[in-house]
Order: C-alpha cells, then structure tokens, then sequence
C-alpha cells in the first residue's frame, strides 16, 4: 500500500537500511541502526527518520517547498526546545529538508505491552506507583513549553515518550509536526484539553486522578508566574464547557 | 591515529581527518591556501573551536549533502566543510572563525577524496606533531568559550552542547 513511498524513502537513503515503523497522515518514520555520519559505537543503538513524502494532489514545486517548510519548522522547534531548563525532547541528528527528511535520537524502549509511551504505560495499571510523579512530570514540561512561547499542536499520549532515567520513568516530547509558536492562552488550553482527552479516552477509570495530577504538574512548571497559570486555567475551563456543550449537541 | 571514513550516502567519497599539534608553519600555509596552490586542497581547521567528532562528521554530512544536492556555497567540498562548521550564512566570517589563523598551533585537517581513484595525498605542508583525533583529544585542545560564542549557545553540559552544535550545523541558513 505505501511500498512505493518506501521505495522513495530509501532512495534518499542510500546504504542505509531502514525498517518502517509507523505511518500517519504527514509522515513515515523509520528506524536504523545505522548512523549518518559516525561509526556507532553502541551496537543495537537505534536512530529514527522521519520522512515526509510528497503529495501527488499538490503542485510539484510548490509540493517541494511545503514539505521543506514543514521538515525546518518542525526541526527548529527542536532545536529551540532541545537543552531548556526542564524540558526534553530528541536531539537533531541530520536534516536532509530538500528530501523531507529529518534524523532524530531514539526516544524509549521497549515494555511489556510496546514501545514507552505514556500511552502504553498507563495500559499497565496495575501496580504502577509512579503514575502520579510522571503525570505531574509531563504537566510540568507542557508548562515550561508553553512558558517558552511553543504550543506542540497533538499532545496525544503517544507523543509522549518515556526514558528511563536511573531507575525512574521521565518524559520525552515527541512529534512536533502540528507544534507553532504562540503566547496566546487559548492554543495552550487547547494543547491541555487535548491531552486530557486523550487520557480520558484510554483511561476513563482513572481519569480524574490522572488529569489532576497533570494539572498539578502544569501549575508548578509555572513556577513564580502563578498569573499565566491563571489565565490559561480559566481559557482551559472555557474550552472544556465548549467541548461538553459540543458532545451533548452532537 | 587519524580517522578514515566513509559515510554511508556518499560512498564515492572517502574522508580523511588529521590533528596536529605544535604546527609551525600555519602562517605559511594560509597564504598557500589563499595563493590557491593544489597542494593545499585540505580544509585547514583551527581545532580550538571544535569540541567533539560528531561536530566534525557533522558539518562533513552537511557538505557532502550540499554538494550532492548542487547547493555549496563555496568553490571547494574543503571550503564548504569549514563552511558547514558554521551557524551562520557568513563565508567570510565562517573562514575566519573556523579556519586556520597566522597563530594556530592545533589544527584539524580533513581530506575528502574520491573513493575510487583514491588519489594520494601529502601531508607534509604541515609542520607539527600528529597526535590521535578522539573526542578526548579534541576536547583537550577546545576553547570552550569560543565554542559557545560561536554559536551562541550556554550549555554546560558538553554533550548537550555538542547536539545544539550538530543541530545548528544541520540547519544553518535553511
Ligand atoms: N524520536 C523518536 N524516538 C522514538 N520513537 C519515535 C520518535 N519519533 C517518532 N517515534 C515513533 O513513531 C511514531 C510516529 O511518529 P510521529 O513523529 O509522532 O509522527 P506522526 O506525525 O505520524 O504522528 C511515534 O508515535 C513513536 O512511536
Ligand atoms: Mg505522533
């Protein structure tokens, strides 16, 4: 079905052999154990490419230039996020934007149940007493992004990833292909409520305890500038009312 | 001692690099350099502002995608990869900051030749110690303060430093 997008992808990839491993709307992305440029060291070290194909539909070079557009946005939100003060998300390790093509440092292993998303984990339930101290890891990092003026755009539990710090579970942030800048509250609310949907879709159990503890995280990445965290909280009520309003309508 | 390799997508090429230690004569080979003369066709790098193996290989990717792509900016792959150390769009600026200077006594020298007439090159122009080109050694001979304000960055930790470096060398001017 997307062969021939593979075949494409590889041949911008000459020698590098490259296993598919998911495929969205925008993307392909791929993992290797091959390096661009060093000799890897680490066997077994993983590497993933992102590759955004071209769209049949749209006007070759006007084709060219979007994709080269959305492969730099997205790498230099990375590059700004990439080493803030709490903040993690994958280091850039090539750009090939001209082929759409981005490198990026492998995030997670893999669990029980699939790779370390915050997805997956919190499919494991049981006996996971570090729930709380991740959730308001993850609340805390949207904060810090949001104070940093970035909104990512699809926080979904799968963009969430997890590294294993020491013996303790931390957050990565992953997929910034939908993420802009903005300083306005009404993208940041959005940004929450889409997370809290999403963990309200998986986990309608736990949910509240989960959306809490997010948010508990959230109003400490604010840390002094408690007003902000406000402002956002009330956006985030709004666009919460709007979407039930939407639900009961619909 | 030295490194050769040869980056997967661009097998036709096989890279060099070289370090040096008390050179001598760096006065001498700039203006060889600048007299265009053949025997020179290396890039000449000042080693204190490089700070590890991956900042290198890195900006040698970037060179070599250029080049394959039709992009350098510069007349030379050797020029472009000092080109490509850079974060900015500058050629001058970028020559005088990552290259060779009349007072260098560290210098990284990088030969990029073609894989399959696998020319021969001499490397006696420079008039110093050879010593190994680990991220160790690399790092004994960096400034780090040129480092960071080179590319505007104020990491302390060095292997975060290093990935902004590859990521601004990655993106400079796209
Ligand atoms: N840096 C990374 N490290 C580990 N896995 C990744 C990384 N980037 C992407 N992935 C995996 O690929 C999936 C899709 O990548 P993503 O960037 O989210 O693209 P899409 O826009 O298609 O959602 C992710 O959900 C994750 O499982
Ligand atoms: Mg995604």
């Amino acid at each position: 079905m997307s062969d021939h997008l593979v075949e494409l992808a590889k041949s911008h990839l000459t020698n590098i052999p490259v296993s598919l491993i998911s495929q969205g709307a925008e993307s392909l992305i791929f993992t290797t154990t091959t390096h661009p440029y060093m000799e890897t060291s680490d066997e077994g070290q993983q590497y993933i490419v992102k590759f955004r194909p071209p769209k049949k539909y749209r006007h070759p070079q006007l084709d060219a230039q979007l994709t080269k557009r959305r492969t730099l946005a997205e790498a230099r939100l990375l590059q700004r996020l990439y080493g803030a003060d709490g903040i993690s998300v994958p280091s850039i390790i090539a750009v090939d934007a001209r082929n759409g093509i981005l490198w990026l440092e492998y995030i997670g292993q893999q669990i029980e149940n699939g790779v370390s998303s915050l997805k997956n984990y919190l499919w494991l339930e049981d006996s996971k007493a570090d729930y709380e101290s991740l959730l308001r890891a993850v609340g805390d990092m949207i904060a810090r992004l949001h104070q940093m003026g970035i909104v990512h755009g699809d926080l979904t539990t799968s963009n969430v990833m997890l590294q294993k710090h020491g013996s303790q579970w931390a957050p990565c942030l992953i997929d910034f292909g939908l993420g802009f800048t903005s300083d306005l509250v009404e993208d940041k609310a959005v940004d929450l409520y889409v997370l809290e949907r999403a963990i309200l879709s998986t986990h309608p159990v736990h949910s509240d305890n989960y959306n809490s503890w997010l948010m508990e995280g959230y109003k400490k990445g604010y840390g002094k500038d408690q007003g902000k965290f406000k402002q956002v909280m009330k956006r985030y009520e709004d666009v919460r009312m709007r979407g039930r309003k939407r639900s009961m309508l619909g | 001692m030295s490194i050769k390799t040869v980056l997967p997508q661009f097998p036709q090429f096989t890279v060099h690099l070289f370090k040096f230690k008390n050179v001598t004569n760096s006065k001498e080979i700039k203006q060889n350099l600048i007299k265009g003369d053949k025997r020179y066709d290396f890039s000449f790098i000042n080693a204190q502002t490089v700070l590890s193996e991956e900042q290198l290989l890195s900006a040698v990717y970037r060179a070599l995608l250029d080049h394959t792509q039709d992009k350098i900016r510069t007349k030379t792959i050797h020029s472009e990869v000092i080109f490509s150390l850079s974060p900015t769009q500058n050629i001058m600026d970028a020559l005088r900051r990552f290259g060779i200077q009349d007072d260098s006594t560290d210098l990284i020298v990088i030969k990029i030749v073609d894989s399959n007439s696998q020319e021969e090159f001499d490397l006696s122009v420079v008039e110093g110690e050879e010593v190994d080109i680990t991220d160790e050694d690399l790092k004994s001979s960096a400034i780090l303060k040129t480092i960071k304000k080179n590319y505007k960055l104020k990491s302390e930790d060095l292997t975060v430093l290093s990935h902004q470096i590859v990521a601004a060398i990655q993106l400079r001017g796209l």
